[in-house]
């Protein structure tokens, strides 16, 4: 019986199909190199500090809106207006760079990205 | 092979896929020959399997053998390349199901020819157990975790097949 399994094994061995493309293995590294890796598609803006910059507008626009009609307790604080339009306009101006700072991040991930899958072309070529 | 290769594969490195590429391709490429039995449509679902097995290799920890993993990857993808095929009927997977199909290539000079034409003309599959378990030198138990055929079933189908290789053996070869 042994014999007999060695002969099946080796014949099954010496006559079996090859693939006799020099460029299959090749191919399929090309192929797996140039496929691009997902990103996680990124908000447009951190959900946090979407929310405290807007909050911080909110309430900004809101103090200004009491101390137009005379709130005593922001009087007896000396909050005046322009205090509420300088915090107004902080909270705004960190909306913005907050932004900015979030859509250079994106641009730098993209590079980044493009560049590892040129680097892993030239490697495979 | 061992796991150096592996490891070297998981990270990346070109030589250590190439490798286990070029390690494999034959076996598997007659693994999807002999259930598509069309040599263009079982070497796409090689190419295939492999980039599916690069794809996944981060994941792979050495639970199975690398082996077995990709034999698997292989024996269902030639499966689902059937049922697709039958489904929409544009191959002719019946008509050359019965031919001599491993045998077109052979010189004819090999004196174990005939036993290479009987294994052809097996069952399909009988073919494919006698494949994983030779060629592929695969236990029931891998073949029970590539084909998801039951041990008692693969056990059946192996003897029914060898027992008429056997007797091929024993009539003149």
């Amino acid at each position: 019986m042994k014999s007999q399994d060695d002969i099946i094994k080796k014949t099954l061995r010496k006559e079996m199909q090859r693939i006799d493309d020099d460029l299959f293995t090749d191919e399929i590294i090309k192929r797996h190199l140039s496929q691009k890796v997902p990103v996680a598609p990124r908000p447009f803006l951190n959900f946090v500090s979407m929310i405290v910059g807007l909050s911080f507008t909110l309430l900004s626009l809101g103090l200004i809106l009491l101390v137009k009609t005379n709130n005593r307790i922001l009087k007896s604080i000396d909050f005046s207006e322009q205090h509420g339009y300088i915090l107004f306009l902080l909270s705004f101006f960190f909306l913005i760079y907050k932004w900015l700072d979030d859509l250079t991040l994106k641009h730098t991930l993209t590079n980044l990205q493009k560049n590892v899958t040129a680097r892993c072309k030239d490697e495979s070529d | 092979m061992n796991s150096n290769t592996i490891t070297k594969a998981i990270s990346g490195d070109s030589e250590a896929l190439s490798f286990l590429i070029n390690e494999y391709k034959d076996i598997a490429y007659n693994i999807a020959l002999g259930i598509v039995k069309n040599r263009e449509d079982a070497k796409d679902i090689t190419q295939e399997s492999f980039l599916k097995v690069l794809e996944n290799i981060k994941g792979f920890r050495n639970e199975s053998k690398f082996t077995t993993w990709l034999y698997k990857i292989v024996y269902n993808q030639s499966i689902q390349f059937i049922q697709k095929a039958k489904s929409t009927n544009f191959s002719d997977i019946d008509s050359v199901s019965t031919n001599n199909f491993f045998c077109e290539n052979s010189t004819g000079e090999d004196k174990y020819l005939e036993l290479y034409q009987t294994i052809d003309q097996l069952e399909n599959d009988e073919r494919n157990i006698i494949m994983l378990f030779y060629l592929a030198e695969k236990s029931i138990k891998d073949i029970n975790s590539i084909t998801g055929l039951s041990n008692s079933n693969i056990k059946v189908i192996l003897h029914r097949a060898r027992k008429r290789l056997y007797e091929k053996l024993n009539n003149g070869l």
